[in-house]
């Protein structure tokens, strides 16, 4: 976009980065995620901050948005989220009889923001709070096909968890790519050998893609094989809930 | 197509009157609600409109059945749950109200109780009823009524006058028989909680004719068949909202309990077949009754402001924009700074029960920030779920092993990791959040015998969610320790002629 001053672009981007997070950032996540130098960071860390827009926490001199820009760029706040979604990702379990994640963009990685369990009343441990690396879940590769482009560059260099996880770039590419054609993604033991899933975004009222919603299971009980998944229907159901059940608390 | 066993389930609640249709995997089919009017005519009145609430029935029932492209011939049994405690009066030849429909939170019978307290009834009241004297329960509003409405007490007298719960009121427009059920007719200070029928001795101190009373039936039977809205279904099953909760979680065993966090509590634990005294502010309650089984019991304790605390923080301070952003803001700090909060907004109830107790917010610093309140907020609830537990724990013989968590609040993972460090207890939340519903819909189909028995309604309950207790015991006595003191300096705030006009 010529004409646009720079600067301000900058200065914008980690204004809402640091305004849509549900956490005080530190330099490094910020300049990781905005994709520039930690000195130049800084700069407009200090700057934003002058003016009065970024507050800095004084134990940690981690940043967040100050109080009067709540509501400029503000995200959606993963505590409604959650509470809006969670109805529907129970009845999801249900339907399907598969565990059941919602997860969100958290930086450079997804982050699981609620869980539901595998109804069968196995022994299960809470997934809340727990990082998802972006290339080898269904989930963190809905999150990426939706977001800005190059936020793939930024993973340092894609972990491979098992033997099928995707690590090469073209690859993970085309996979996105098919994500965005399709409305769906897949993972057939990328990060667990044992583990499949398949998401669906869940969009806000702007049609903007918020969050990921996931079920897990094994391979079999995703029916996975050439064509679409018969999960797919309920999740693009149960995702098409949360989003109405979004506007509605909006 | 094959014929479908749809088990039909009314949530008769305080804002709202839903219907919900399940199959017979226990799994939701649809669901239609609508609320009513809430009537506020003078301060401490709290009214709502029967026929408006019959009328909402009227809708909802068939906008379900419109969902699941059902018809009332798929439909094998109707299940009943309602808001406790609120009552009417009507015309048993018109069918048609003689009083609004005066809800659980009305104190206008205040002056009844009063006088019942002041006439030495308590302790009789008590020990005959299980629950003592209170404009909570409904008999103090129907003396109320007959003191109030004209040639009301002639006509009762009469038999032309019929009284009722909310299942009753419906059940009689339904079906057109005049019944309670056993749980609901625990809270009226009229049943003795032992012989679980009409108390002649409580009709006396309340002054209640016997003619109004309905018939005292099992939870789980039928009542009568549905002439109106689902014609030809048979009505088998009705219960107090809580107690359906406690049934549709499924806690049939001696010690199994149930938490509602909503805008208050309720706790509920099952203690098998012998009431248990109430006493520290809990309430001793009819938990079901199964027809030709002995009765079973559970102890209830209710903490006043949980969800409403997080409510007052976005309405009337506006630290939060939302209620479930309380989560949020809490989570920007790792504890609570030194900040406690004590929501005794209109005093302490279970298990401290103090009446001139008033809310503090102590232990401020100038270190303390918005994040610190927040947490304060929400171990506030933490601790009076404690606070009854303890109480609970004091009655029982055994301990309780786990507590299964249900209502708005249990999207509130913090606040439920906290439940569970506080209490040292492990707490799950069913995959099923509707337990109100749910409760009674099993109740009616254990009655018709689309569930053979208890244990096939207990392997129908899914864990959608758990927390493990991960505090230290050190630092949970600490915090117990200075909830405790935080607790005292909230008791005993009004001087003795302000709690008379509170």
């Amino acid at each position: 976009m010529p004409g646009n001053v720079q600067a301000v672009e900058r200065a914008a981007a980690v204004l809402s980065l640091v305004a849509s997070a549900s956490r005080p950032l530190g330099l490094a996540d910020i300049a990781a995620a905005v994709d520039l130098p930690k000195s130049t960071v800084h700069g407009l860390l200090t700057t934003l901050r002058s003016i009065g827009w970024i507050e800095q926490d004084r134990p940690t001199g981690a940043y967040r948005a100050a109080r009067s820009m709540a509501g400029l760029a503000q995200g959606l706040d993963v505590a409604d989220l959650r509470s809006a979604a969670t109805p529907w990702m129970d009845s999801l379990a249900a339907q399907t009889g598969l565990e059941v994640h919602l997860s969100r963009l958290e930086g450079i990685e997804g982050m699981v923001v609620q869980h539901v369990y595998r109804p069968d009343n196995s022994p299960q441990r809470l997934r809340v709070g727990e990082r998802l690396p972006l290339h080898a879940t269904a989930s963190g590769k809905v999150l990426l096909a939706h977001a800005r482009p190059g936020l793939l560059d930024l993973e340092a260099r894609p972990e491979r968890f098992t033997r099928h996880t995707l690590v090469d770039e073209d690859e993970v590419g085309t996979e996105l790519e098919q994500a965005r054609t399709d409305g769906y993604a897949v993972e057939v033991g990328e990060y667990y050998p044992d583990v499949s899933s398949v998401a669906v975004p869940v969009r806000d009222a702007l049609g903007d893609p918020v969050a990921a919603l996931a079920v897990l299971g094994p391979r079999a009980e995703l029916t996975l094989g050439t064509g679409r998944p018969d999960v797919v229907t309920p999740l693009i159901r149960a995702a098409g809930s949360i989003s109405r059940a979004l506007w509605v608390s909006a | 197509m094959t014929t479908r066993r749809l088990i039909a389930a009314i949530d008769q609640g305080t804002g709202s009157t839903r219907c919900l249709l399940f199959d017979e995997s226990g799994q939701l089919v649809s669901m239609a609600q609508r609320e009513h009017t809430q009537h506020h005519p003078q301060p401490g009145w709290s009214e709502h409109d029967a026929a408006e609430i019959w009328s909402n029935v009227r809708r909802v029932v068939p906008e379900a059945l419109a969902d699941a492209g059902a018809t009332p011939a798929d439909v094998v049994a109707l299940g009943i749950a309602n808001q406790r405690e609120s009552c009417l009066l009507w015309d048993r030849s018109t069918g048609q109200p003689l009083s609004p429909v005066i809800t659980w939170e009305d104190t206008r019978a205040s002056v009844v109780v009063d006088r019942v307290i002041a006439d030495g009834h308590h302790d009789a009241v008590l020990a005959a009823t299980g629950i003592p004297p209170s404009t909570y329960f409904a008999a103090s509003r129907v003396r109320w009524l007959l003191d109030t409405v004209p040639d009301l007490e002639q006509r009762s007298v009469r038999g032309e006058v019929a009284f009722g719960t909310m299942e009753s009121w419906l059940i009689w427009n339904l079906a057109g028989v005049h019944v309670t059920d056993v749980t609901n007719a625990s809270r009226t200070n009229l049943m003795n909680i032992e012989a679980l029928a009409w108390d002649p001795d409580m009709l006396g101190v309340f002054g209640i004719p016997e003619e109004v009373l309905p018939e005292i039936r099992t939870t789980a039977e039928t009542y009568g068949k549905c002439q109106d809205v689902l014609p030809g279904v048979p009505i088998t099953a009705a219960m107090g909202d809580q107690q359906a909760a406690l049934f549709g979680q499924t806690c049939f065993d001696v010690g199994e309990s149930k938490c509602t966090f909503g805008t208050g509590a309720f706790l509920l634990v099952n203690t098998g077949h012998v009431p248990r005294r109430s006493q520290a502010g809990l309430l001793s309650t009819v938990a079901y009754v199964l027809p030709g089984e002995e009765p079973v019991f559970a102890l209830e304790g209710s903490v006043a402001v949980t969800g409403s605390l997080v409510q007052w923080c976005r309405d009337s301070l506006g630290l939060v924009t939302t209620a479930p952003g309380i989560e949020t803001l809490a989570r920007t700090v790792d504890d609570n700074g030194g900040c406690y909060v004590v929501p005794a907004f209109s005093g302490l109830y279970a298990p401290h029960w103090d009446p001139a107790a008033r809310g503090v917010i102590v232990g401020l610093t100038s270190f303390v920030n918005r994040g610190h309140l927040a947490r304060g907020v929400l171990e506030a609830t933490a601790w009076q779920t404690a606070d009854v537990v303890a109480a609970i724990q004091g009655v029982l013989d055994q301990p309780l092993l786990s507590l299964r968590a249900d209502g708005g609040m249990t999207t509130n993972h913090l606040l439920m990791q906290t439940v569970a460090d506080v209490l040292d207890l492990r707490v799950e939340r069913p995959l099923y959040a509707e337990t109100v519903s749910v409760g009674a819909a099993y109740a009616a189909g254990l009655s018709v015998g689309v569930w053979s028995d208890l244990d096939s309604l207990r392997r129908l309950w899914r864990r959608a969610c758990s927390w493990e207790p991960q505090m230290d015991s050190e630092t949970r006595e600490r915090e117990r320790a200075r909830w405790t003191h935080a607790v005292e300096r909230a008791q005993g705030w009004m001087d003795s002629s302000d709690t008379v006009r509170a």
